[in-house]
């Protein structure tokens, strides 16, 4: 495959980007109280999962990274998977894991 | 250097030129790929930020073919360098089922992190893809972004 570094996205493309990015800013500020919760669960148990209308979602601790897989509930839909680095600290812990489960749940 | 030593390598460049020049203008081209990945430079994202005054860093991939392409999957990674070494910020991994017509993209456009502030940080971006196309498996180098970008967003 050959790589291309010019990418526009088209008026859907940036629509559908657009929502689920507003719908992640709406999620960390309105569901930030049951986010730290189910943070100190996944930190003290390794693992976590969570359910919304489209996915089952996977929380893990690979090695040194977090771990979100977002299963489609619907056959034959697309799916995800989210990683990066366990920060250092026990509030960064926290903070990073917010984000990431609102990003799993915007899609 | 010696004289001796500058005609020896003069010598040595006028042998070899013609014979690159051959090279590029008599060998039959490389067949184009069936399929490209398009990645873009670490960016802020303008959505949120003007619409809600918050700040994220983005990157962004897609995979393109002009042959009927399925299980195709897209992998973005978000990095920002350091003085021991890079650091991985994000990775996102986009798995489409089905099979995605001729020149329709398969996107990744999900890669983000939030800034937590505006310390100047360097980002760069690194896309890789693999999908099934004519009976069997396609890869698509691990290869980064064109540019170090240095954006007022720390992570």
């Amino acid at each position: 495959m050959d790589l291309d570094n010019s990418l526009n996205l088209s008026p859907d493309e940036q629509l559908r980007v657009d929502q689920t990015m507003e719908r992640f800013w709406n999620l960390l500020n309105s569901e930030r109280s049951r986010y730290e919760t189910q943070a100190r669960e996944l930190i003290e148990s390794q693992t976590l999962v969570t359910e919304t209308d489209n996915f089952m979602l996977k929380y893990s601790i690979r090695g040194d990274l977090y771990v979100s897989r977002g299963i489609p509930k619907q056959k034959d839909a697309d799916s995800f998977c989210i990683e990066f680095p366990i920060p250092d600290t026990k509030q960064e812990r926290i903070e990073s894991l917010v984000e990431l489960f609102a990003q799993s749940e915007a899609g | 250097m010696t004289t001796r030593k500058v005609i020896l390598l003069l010598s040595l460049f006028s042998l070899l030129i013609p014979v690159n020049a051959l090279a590029a203008t008599g060998a039959p081209k490389e067949p184009k790929p069936p399929c490209r990945l398009q990645i873009t430079n670490a960016h802020l994202s303008t959505f949120i930020f003007e619409k809600q005054g918050l700040r994220a860093v983005k990157v962004n991939a897609s995979s393109i073919c002009n042959v009927p392409q399925s299980s195709v999957t897209v992998t973005v990674e978000l990095w920002k360098t350091g003085l021991l070494g890079n650091h991985l910020v994000r990775r996102r991994t986009f798995y489409s089922a089905g099979t995605t017509l001729p020149n329709s993209r398969v996107n990744n456009f999900l890669t983000f992190k939030r800034c937590k502030d505006r310390d100047p940080t360097q980002y760069f971006g690194i896309a890789y893809s693999k999908a099934f196309i004519a009976g069997r498996w396609q890869y698509a180098r691990h290869t980064q972004t064109k540019r170090i970008i240095p954006l007022n967003c720390g992570t």
